[in-house]
């Protein structure tokens, strides 16, 4: 018998603009970052990938920074400053930096398949994370996920740096982090590279640790994580939180009846977007989270610092426990008070 | 074979007319110089055809900046320069910092909170008393609005207004903004930059007003039909009008600032328009444009919710095709990237104990301007009453009238 050819859909709307998913680098001076680079420029991998390597990270001086495109076809590189955009200066977009990638990237649209962008080892990628996220609403680039390279050799010692009342970088940017690759293991023995493993997860258990060295691993470990679209997350369980350091808890959630459901959207409204919890400050870096409603709706929840979304899952899956996950400062504190504010 | 251009019957040879060749005209080969010679009189025509075309399209496009000259525009707008010469404000009145920065930028923007002010009484009398000059320059310009005005002389209206109230019009060398006003024609979805051209009967123009007086910024803008305009503009303007009264009706204290959007596209939506994602509504105070960012689409993830004492407009761009725009190569004008048109409207507003008082908009008459201050403000929008009584000429008030008048007709 005649197989029926699939349907195809209709010509694509003309004046629709295809959008481009957008990978952060972070991670300390000397993790391994330009290496990664280098490797993802050059390796034979078939994606197109936008490059901008200048330490993205100050919002307001974009005239140094550089993208570099490499052609896999051909294997050459390409490099161009970033200029600002026609019509940017105006009350719609936030960051400049990003309209000018964004600019650059549009032009070219026909060679780029992914842009990846690494910022200053001493960036708190939150804000950044942020900025992309929020400006995906209106624009081209949308952020697949953030990924964090690490030197486990020195990493330990990083984290522990202490800064009387701040967090430091490398615990922000373990938070903000969706993938960490666990570099230079080559240069670690076993023991420490279990240490290592263990502080990590402490901070962020919903983090995919990878090892590498050199920066080689296939490029699919660290793409389409859809980290910011996509409710699958693994996490085991909280731990206890220190003084001046970052923890994560995990909130199992029943299904939740429809007066539960908006009590929660209270909850987050006043707890993310004052950054307060009964009058306290409290610091959430990362949200994530699965809703299991009673009608059978599943809700996918994400968040960066202040803000944070809720959409209804495209691919519901009954078995995937409920559950909500802080990552910050503080966050121990936000189990009790949720629990007891949904009625839970 | 390739005949000859001359007589039509032999076959060509490799000779060319040198005429063609120089203008660019291809194929213009003869058999011999003679027959060439025989028919010149009748060929050369072309080249003069050719010629006056040539120099009909160098005409149209002198009035092209060169840098747009080869831009693909994408509908039928053209800017039309030169522009005017700078408008100067005179010294006694208060300018705001950007205005004499040579980049035009706000260094008090730059340096913002990262909170959303709550204004004080004092502050709201500052910023209402320059909204409603903002509406007064609204409806007076809006009055001018006629086939045959030149956007820049709009513009000159609006520069001598702001001045006989003592404010400084905001627009003016925002971020090297060069006019006092924005004109924005049919396609142009905002910030179109005032200049010589003409308006057409048919044309729906925007004009988008902000005055700085007495360290406060107002911003109010309008959508008006030029002449008679086709249903198609007249029910994106109606629409667009109604999103932006049903947005403002739901603003009170504690309402989150993305329900504004979700209100807007719930009526946006059905009609099939775009909503403009690039350009969002703006807190607005001593600072011409600052927190909270207004998203008139819906889903957004703007954080915060409305609280007493916040200012900010509410002004959605809306196209009756696609969303998705592009930028002139002048750094200002956004056009719809399918040229169809696009509409908006504007008003500031404050978030009251009991809901929100729009601030560029009052009623003229005594009586009711009390019956507004005792904080009835809200129902003006279910009233639809937002004609200013005893406006400046007929004309003005037909002009605020706007939409609603376009429905009768």
């Amino acid at each position: 018998m005649d197989e029926v050819p699939e349907l195809v859909p209709a010509a694509d709307d003309p004046y629709a603009r295809p959008r481009i998913p957008l990978t952060l680098l972070t991670g300390y001076l000397g993790a391994g970052k330009s290496t990664l680079l280098e490797y993802i420029l050059t390796a034979d991998h078939g994606y197109r990938i936008a490059v901008c390597m200048n330490d993205f990270g100050d919002t307001t001086d974009i005239e140094a920074k550089s993208l570099t495109l490499c052609d896999p076809s051909t294997g050459e590189q390409s490099t161009s400053f970033l200029s600002l955009p026609n019509g940017c200066l105006c009350c719609s977009v936030k960051d400049l930096g990003i309209a000018a990638i964004e600019e650059m990237v549009v032009n070219q649209r026909d060679k780029v398949d992914w842009v990846m962008v690494e910022l200053t080892g001493v960036a708190d990628p939150g804000p950044i994370a942020k900025s992309f996220w929020e400006n995906e609403e209106m624009g081209d680039l949308v952020l697949d996920g953030i990924v964090c390279v690490v030197d486990s050799k020195n990493f330990l010692k990083q984290l522990d740096d202490n800064r009387p009342g701040e967090i430091n970088e490398a615990q922000r940017q373990l938070a903000a982090s969706d993938v960490i690759l666990l570099n230079k293991v080559d240069l670690v023995d076993a023991a420490q590279l279990d240490k290592v493993r263990s502080r990590v997860t402490a901070i962020n258990p919903t983090l995919r640790i990878h090892d590498t060295v050199k920066g080689n691993m296939p490029l699919d470990r660290i793409f389409n994580l859809h980290a910011y679209s996509k409710g699958k997350f693994d996490t085991v369980h909280d731990h206890p939180s220190h003084v001046n350091s970052i923890s994560t808890v995990l909130i199992p959630l029943p299904r939740l009846t429809p007066t539960q459901w908006s009590r929660l959207n209270l909850f987050l409204e006043n707890v993310l977007w004052t950054g307060k919890l009964d009058g306290v400050d409290i610091n959430v870096l990362r949200t994530k989270g699965l809703i299991h409603l009673d009608d059978g709706r599943e809700m996918v929840l994400q968040g960066v610092m202040d803000i944070f979304e809720i959409k209804q899952s495209s691919e519901p899956d009954e078995a995937a426990p409920g559950k909500i996950v802080f990552i910050g400062r503080g966050v121990q504190d936000l189990k009790p008070a949720l629990i007891s504010f949904v009625d839970l | 074979m390739i005949k000859c251009a001359g007589c039509q019957e032999k076959e060509a040879s490799r000779l060319e007319c040198p005429k063609c060749k120089k203008l660019g005209i291809a194929g213009s080969f003869f058999c011999t110089q003679d027959c060439f010679k025989k028919y010149w009189n009748d060929h050369k025509v072309i080249h003069d055809i050719i010629n006056i075309a040539a120099k009909a399209e160098e005409e149209k496009s002198a009035t092209i900046p060169p840098n747009m000259r080869n831009y693909a525009f994408t509908g039928t707008i053209r800017p039309v320069y030169p522009l005017s010469p700078y408008r100067e404000v005179p010294k006694h009145i208060q300018r705001p910092d950007y205005a004499d920065d040579p980049r035009g930028v706000s260094a008090c923007e730059m340096a913002e909170r990262r909170t959303i002010q709550v204004c004080t009484p004092q502050e709201i009398e500052g910023i209402r008393k320059v909204c409603r000059l903002s509406r007064d320059v609204l409806d007076i310009i809006a009055s001018h609005v006629r086939p045959g005005i030149t956007t820049d002389e709009l513009d000159r209206i609006c520069h001598e207004e702001c001045i006989k109230r003592d404010a400084y019009p905001s627009p003016l060398n925002y971020n090297r903004f060069p006019k006092s006003v924005c004109t924005s024609i049919n396609e142009v979805i905002c910030h179109g930059i005032p200049d010589q051209r003409p308006l057409v009967e048919g044309d729906i123009i925007n004009l988008d007003v902000s005055l700085y007086h007495g360290g406060f910024h107002g911003d109010v803008n309008g959508t008006y039909p030029v002449g008679k305009v086709d249903e198609e503009s007249a029910e994106l303007m109606a629409t667009t009008k109604r999103s932006m009264e049903a947005a403002i009706a739901i603003c009170k204290p504690g309402v989150a600032y993305r329900d504004i959007g979700n209100k807007i596209e719930e009526i946006i939506k059905p009609k099939g328009y775009g909503i403009v994602r690039r350009y969002t509504g703006h807190g607005i105070h001593h600072l011409f444009h600052c927190l909270p960012n207004i998203a008139h689409y819906g889903g957004s993830k703007t954080p915060g919710k409305m609280e007493v004492g916040h200012v900010f407009t509410i002004e959605p761009m809306i196209n009756l095709g696609t969303e998705n725009l592009t930028h002139w190569k002048d750094d200002w004008t956004a056009v719809t990237l399918d040229g169809r048109r696009s509409a908006q409207f504007e008003e500031t507003i404050l978030i009251t104990e009991n809901g929100a008082e729009i601030l560029t908009r009052y009623s003229k008459n005594k009586k009711k301007k009390k019956k507004t201050a005792g904080g009835q403000a809200a129902n003006g929008v279910a009233d639809g009453d937002d004609t200013p009584e005893g406006a400046a000429t007929p004309t003005a008030a037909q002009a605020a009238q706007g939409v609603e008048s376009l429905k009768v007709e």
